[in-house]
């Protein structure tokens, strides 16, 4: 692996920060520093990115450049809003996913042990321990990610190298959605006010704020999770999906609540809302959203649709 | 309820020593004291003003917060959680088993029509749900819960890696016991971390498709996982089907099976069955309740005068909370009226009813209190 390879796929990573520390780089360096304006611009260029999606091409002359734009597109993210910054954060797990397919096995050990305290454990296998393992899980879909299906062995869990990496990818997530808001100088502030514009206008479209009636504390979980742009796992989308369609919303409708997910892509998601709409699924049963870890508690509803015309 | 309080204060005064919570400066408190009046969001600066504080305002139910915050007397959002407790319940009400539930007493509160044992989802005559149910507790309901506490210790030392001295053990003071692993890395889970691991401690969830290992037409499993090696070491003791029996067999020695399509399946469903069955029984939004406020641990419990016991590993499994809970004083005895029949029962040793509704008797404090707290009987006042 080449010099500065781990911060171009890492700009997260401790090595990064210690490089930040050392240098003493201030917001104002950030928004100033004519010599970082390469990276102010990659900034501007990940933000838009993480909007409207596309591949990446890391800065490979400087790495560093990666860094700073990686700091500055937080920083920018954050500024905008919520919805913004989990856009952010999925694009940079995403990057991270792809880029990190050539890191060797140590590096990524390295990563995942110094950047975010997983405990790991080489011996007949990789193993990470459960805590880390758990924390980042939970926000993995899917029956092959839950620890009960895992191969679990005195506070440790056994995985290959992609889950690893997905887990990693997991906690960059986390670990941007953490950025705090803050006001920033005149330069950045720009940028902010563009990216803005830029996200608005392609939410416009979501919202028309259907009726709510008295949904279960399940759906409207769901629903503000959707709206601060938050992440749904494939079965929260299936369930929130099938029940909407059940209580009588459009194809259309539903479609636009997903445009706040971070991830999301229309043409996936209309395939799959009218692919739930034209075979009539029902909304889960309450058992199985206890099953899914989807259900906030007893609400005294015996299924999901109870009450509801 | 004067009466009762003398017997609360008495204990609080002669017992507030063996009350312990660790951290106490960054824990929240919750009082319930004898009219109902709840206080939240109270700390302590050490564990001697808790005690003076039980002593001086003897509550009826003492809690406190499993988690650790930087502000516990702050509003719930603006606590700053540090960590908390992973804590497991383990109550036999939710088991629904007929020999716990022989004594307990469910009313229709739509139609009046009341009855003895396990309380039906719906009344038998209206259909309404609205169901009362007067629980009673007997050492079924404990030994029931017992079991629960046994496997669930060994899932979390030998599979969570919790080391034996980071886990407590209390009985709650009413029908079950709290499994709580105070100490370590445990403690860090996040709430969604913590469904998980609640899940796999039932085994709730369970497929064991991506535990399936295929090599040469055989299929084996992986071994590796606890789960799967209890799973099966369930199906081989319940299981009737001989075919089964001898499948299970070779495939808990590792040795590999040949399965048609159709035993694949069923098998795949035997084990997913088993593993909830092998798994703990725990209720398992209280394990991902990081906001929970818990029964401390040597406080008296409202609803049956017994303590809630810390126990360690080697006393629980003999702890029988008719003699080694009961904490109030015999001391004043109380005059009581039964308002439900109340069934034979032994407290500290002694043998007490039944009682037919209406009957008037005096009775030892702790005797008198407990069918008072069970909603049995009044206080009769001189």
């Amino acid at each position: 692996m080449r010099e500065g390879e781990i911060l171009l796929i890492a700009p997260f990573s401790r090595e990064a920060a210690a490089l930040l520390e050392e240098q003493g780089l201030t917001l104002e360096d950030l928004a100033f520093d004519p010599l970082l304006e390469n990276a102010r611009r990659l900034a501007r260029e990940r933000l838009i990115r993480a909007i409207e999606g596309g591949t990446i091409h890391p800065d490979r002359t400087n790495p560093m450049n990666e860094v700073y734009a990686f700091v500055a597109a937080k920083l920018i993210a954050s500024r905008v809003g919520r919805s913004m910054l989990s856009r952010l954060a999925n694009y940079e797990a995403k990057r991270f996913m792809e880029l990190s397919e050539r890191l060797p096995t140590e590096k990524l050990i390295d990563l995942a042990k110094g950047t975010f305290g997983f405990e790991l454990r080489l011996e007949d296998g990789l193993w990470v321990d459960v805590v880390s393992y758990s924390n980042g899980c939970a926000g993995i879909g899917g029956p092959k990610w839950r620890l009960v299906n895992r191969v679990v062995r005195r506070g440790y869990v056994l995985v290959n190298e992609r889950d690893l990496r997905r887990l990693i990818s997991e906690y960059v997530k986390m670990r941007v959605m953490e950025t705090p808001r803050v006001e920033l100088p005149e330069p950045l502030e720009e940028i902010a006010k563009e990216i803005s514009d830029m996200f608005a206008k392609r939410m416009r479209k979501r919202f028309k704020r259907p009726k709510k009636g008295d949904f279960p504390p399940c759906i409207k979980d769901l629903i503000s999770k959707l709206r601060r742009g938050e992440n749904l796992t494939h079965q929260a989308r299936f369930a929130l999906t099938s029940f909407l369609l059940n209580v009588g919303w459009s194809e259309e409708q539903v479609l636009d609540l997903f445009r706040s997910a971070p991830d999301f892509n229309e043409r996936i998601a209309s395939y799959q809302i009218s692919h739930i709409a034209r075979r009539k699924y029902k909304a889960p049963s309450c058992e199985t959203m206890k099953n899914w870890g989807l259900c906030p508690g007893d609400c005294g509803r015996r299924y999901m649709l109870e009450g509801l015309d | 309820m004067r009466e009762l309080e003398i017997l609360f204060a008495k204990y609080y005064r002669s017992m507030a020593g063996t009350i312990y919570v660790s951290d106490v400066p960054l824990r929240e408190f919750m009082f319930r004291d004898f009219e109902g009046k709840v206080r939240r969001h109270i700390s302590f600066r050490d564990l001697p003003e808790l005690r003076r504080y039980l002593v001086d305002n003897p509550p009826m139910h003492a809690y406190y917060s499993v988690s650790l915050y930087r502000n516990p007397t702050a509003p719930m959002d603006e606590k700053e959680p540090i960590r908390a407790e992973l804590l497991f319940d383990i109550d036999s009400t939710d088991f629904k088993d007929e020999e716990c539930e022989r004594e307990s007493i469910w009313r229709c509160k739509n139609c009046g029509l009341s009855g003895k044992g396990i309380p039906p989802e719906k009344c038998p005559k209206c259909g309404s749900e609205r169901i009362e149910v007067n629980h009673w507790l007997n050492e079924r309901c404990i030994s029931l819960t017992k079991d629960e506490v046994r496997k669930l210790i060994e899932v979390l030392s030998e599979d969570l890696g919790a080391s034996l001295d980071e886990i407590a053990i209390s009985y709650t003071g009413n029908r079950g016991f709290h499994v709580r692993v105070s100490e370590g890395r445990l403690t860090t889970l996040s709430k969604e971390g913590r469904r998980e691991v609640a899940f796999y401690v039932m085994g709730r969830g369970f497929d064991p498709t991506p535990l399936f290992i295929v090599e040469r037409g055989l299929v084996r499993l992986d071994l590796r996982s606890g789960i799967v090696r209890r799973a099966l070491e369930y199906l081989l003791d319940s299981s009737e089907d001989p075919s089964v029996k001898e499948k299970v067999l070779s495939l808990s020695k590792g040795i590999g099976v040949k399965l048609s399509s159709r035993e694949r399946k069923r098998l795949l469903s035997l084990l997913k069955e088993s593993a909830q069955r092998s798994g703990a029984r725990i209720d398992w939004m209280v394990t991902m309740d990081t906001g929970r406020l818990t029964r401390i641990p040597n406080s008296i419990h409202g609803k049956t005068g017994f303590r809630a016991l810390r126990l360690s590993l080697d006393e629980y499994e003999t702890f029988n909370p008719f003699k080694d809970a009961v904490g109030l004083p015999s001391d004043p005895e109380i005059k009581v009226r039964m308002k439900m029949p109340v069934p034979k029962f032994r407290l500290k040793g002694e043998t007490f009813g039944p009682y037919p509704p209406g009957e008037e008797v005096q009775l030892p404090g702790f005797a008198a209190a407990f069918v008072i707290l069970r909603g049995r009987a009044e206080p009769l006042n001189h």
